[in-house]
Order: C-alpha cells, then sequence, then structure tokens
C-alpha cells in the first residue's frame, strides 16, 4: 500500500507544488483520494508538467484497485497530455467495466513556468473547477467543465487555461473539503463559499501556507465528526525568483 | 448525517407504464443502494412498465457514491428498455450534475 500514499512535493522546473491528503478515518472507506505531479522527461525547454489530483469513488477496499490503476495511467500518457481531452478518453476507457457504474472524476493541469510567472492549461473530467487566488485576494475558478471518467460512454470536457504572476496559486481540491460536514450546528457543509474565503486570506502566501492553512480550517470545522477523504494540491508560481537559465540541471541564477 | 431517513420514500403507477419513485433524504455512501435495488426489482419484476421517473423533490445532499448509484440505475433501467427520468431536481443535485457532467445522462434529466 506504500505506493499508494501521496508524494512528498518540491519545486519542479521553476514551479512551487504542496499537498495535502486527509485520509478517511471510516475503515470501510479506503482512500479514493490522489494526487501526483509528473515532471516531464527530458530537457526540452517548454516541456510541461502534469499535475493530477483526483477522486475514485467505490466502496470497500475494490476502491484501492483503480486508484493505483488511475494513478499509473496519466504517467504513461504524459507524451500525450498536450491533448486533456483524448488523456481522459483513454482513461474512461481504461476504467470502464460493465458491471458497474464505479467511476473517478479528477483534474489535468499542464504546468510551465512561463517568465516570472506559470501558465497553466487545466482540464476537468467531473470533478470541482480549481480556485485560483490572485495577489489581491481575488479569488476564481478557473473555467473547465468535463464528464466524470469510468462510467460513461462519453466524455467531453473542455481545458481552461490560467496565468499566475509571482505569489499566485491554484488550487485543486476534492469534495472532501467542500462536503465535509461540521461547524457550530454540527452538520453544515464546509460548501464553496467558505473554501473561498479561506483563500482569499491567503493571498500571496507560499504554497504550503497554502494547503496547511485550508487543512487547518476544514479539521476545526470538521471536529471529531468523522469525514471523507480529503486531498488539496497548490501550484504556486514563486516570488522573487528569477529564472535565468531555464530548463537545465545547472543552478541558474536566483535572486531572493 | 441524514441517514435517518428513508431514501425511497414510495412508488406510485400514474399509468400503467410509468412507475413513479419518490425519493427523500441524502442519497449517500449508506443509503444510495435501495434506489438501484427498487429500480431493479421493478424493472425486472413488472414488464409493463415502460418509464421511471425518479421524484428527487425531497433530495438533499447526494455524494458520489449516491451518483455512482444513480449511475447503475440508470443503466439498469436502459438495459431493460426502460426509459429513466429525474424530476425536480433540487439545488445541491443540479449543482453535483453540473460540475461531474454525466452528459449522456443528462438527455433524461428534466429540471422542472
Amino acid at each position: 500500500m506504500r505506493g499508494l500514499l501521496p508524494p512528498a512535493l518540491h519545486q519542479v522546473a521553476g514551479v512551487d507544488y504542496a499537498g495535502r491528503y486527509q485520509a478517511t478515518q471510516d475503515s470501510e472507506r479506503v482512500g479514493g483520494d490522489f494526487y501526483d505531479v509528473h515532471p516531464a522527461d527530458g530537457q526540452v525547454d517548454d516541456a510541461e508538467t502534469l499535475a493530477v489530483l483526483g477522486d475514485v469513488c467505490g466502496k470497500g477496499l475494490d476502491a484501492a484497485v483503480p486508484t493505483g490503476k488511475i494513478r499509473a495511467t496519466p504517467q504513461a500518457l504524459l507524451p500525450m497530455s498536450v491533448d486533456h481531452l483524448r488523456v481522459l478518453r483513454l482513461l474512461n476507457d481504461a476504467l470502464r467495466t460493465t458491471h458497474d457504474a464505479r467511476f473517478a472524476t479528477l483534474v489535468l493541469a499542464s504546468v510551465q513556468r512561463d517568465g516570472a510567472g506559470v501558465r497553466l492549461r487545466l482540464a476537468c473530467g467531473g470533478h470541482p473547477a480549481p480556485l485560483v487566488v490572485r495577489a489581491d485576494g481575488k479569488v476564481q475558478e478557473a473555467d473547465t467543465r468535463g464528464t466524470l471518467v469510468g462510467a460513461l460512454p462519453v466524455v467531453e470536457a473542455t481545458t481552461a487555461e490560467v496565468r499566475l504572476a509571482p505569489g499566485e496559486t491554484c488550487l485543486l481540491f476534492s469534495d472532501g473539503v467542500t462536503e465535509a460536514r461540521g461547524g457550530p450546528f454540527g452538520d453544515d457543509l464546509f460548501g464553496d463559499e467558505r473554501l473561498q474565503q479561506a483563500l482569499a486570506e491567503c493571498a500571496g502566501m507560499p504554497a504550503d501556507a497554502v494547503v496547511e492553512r485550508v487543512q487547518m480550517l476544514a479539521a476545526q470545522w470538521i471536529g471529531s465528526r468523522t469525514h471523507d477523504d480529503i486531498a488539496l494540491l497548490a501550484v504556486t508560481a514563486p516570488r522573487g525568483q528569477h529564472l535565468t537559465a531555464v530548463g537545465g540541471q545547472g543552478r541558474g541564477r536566483y535572486t531572493a | 448525517m441524514n441517514t435517518a431517513h428513508p431514501v425511497v420514500a414510495g412508488a406510485v403507477r400514474p399509468d400503467p407504464h410509468t412507475l413513479r419513485i419518490r425519493l427523500e433524504g441524502d442519497p449517500d455512501y449508506t443509503t444510495a443502494d435501495e434506489v438501484l435495488i427498487a429500480v431493479r426489482e421493478h424493472v425486472h419484476g413488472d414488464r409493463e412498465i415502460a418509464a421511471i421517473e425518479l421524484d428527487c423533490a425531497g433530495v438533499g445532499f447526494c455524494d458520489s457514491h449516491g451518483l455512482a448509484v444513480l449511475l447503475m440505475t440508470h443503466r439498469v433501467a436502459g438495459t431493460a428498455d426502460v426509459r429513466l427520468r429525474m424530476c425536480d431536481l433540487g439545488p445541491q443535485l443540479l449543482r453535483l450534475l453540473k460540475v461531474t457532467q454525466p452528459a449522456s445522462c443528462s438527455a433524461s434529466v428534466a429540471s422542472s
């Protein structure tokens, strides 16, 4: 099971990543949330890193099998990740079975350093759209929609392009956050608005601080109640760093 | 959690070929299977039925397991040549369908 744990994240190709994963404590529910960051192969200057966050829906031990499958597939499909819809359709075919309607929802993020900022191409397969935290505290939902994968014969999706200035973050998250029940009355959903408010207060924070803050607020909201899996992945354009050497293994020159 | 509510709250026959199943509460991880079981029983037990309407007016929160069951229900009905239609969807259910975009199902979703 160790291979199913989410990876430790750091800077990849001049872009900051940070993730948090909080497994459900309900023993009947096997963790179905996951995230991965697949660096581009080789030394191509304009190659994109592929970040994936998703949620596999299934009961009991069954869920762990497609989670492993769905995590391995995007890495294999990395060379064709320029076409998100094609990746989602191939995933759909790989996961589809006739005897159940188990499915996964996920976000594909193709990420590339672009000058001092970051360029992202985002596509949702039945997943809540990522949220972008601007430098001034505005929070925007990425304009992408698509079909969940693994349950239906046809999958459609649109890709949205987002640019981040230094210090801005794009947060990929699972519905374990927004659907977490708790609060002062004990049974309210954490919800989209509370997540957006929390993110507005994270303007300018580093990637790790953003996911730490959201996880902490969700944990406070939930208290001692049970919850579903929660996964968070922040993609952040680093502040105060000017890349003068891009794409090489050399040290480059960074100014703080 | 609102698991005390029954999810399948009753069924009526507005005409001999139509079955209208009233859903109530939160079809989620623990309760959603009831919907599939009920639809399966009806489509296999009564060949007269050509259409099933799921009356969702009383449905609140539906999680991804609830959605998986609704997708499976749609498939079971389709295999038996029974048209499945969801009606009177509330805001939470509409939002779930907007995010997950089960396009081939949404054709049979009426947001009346």
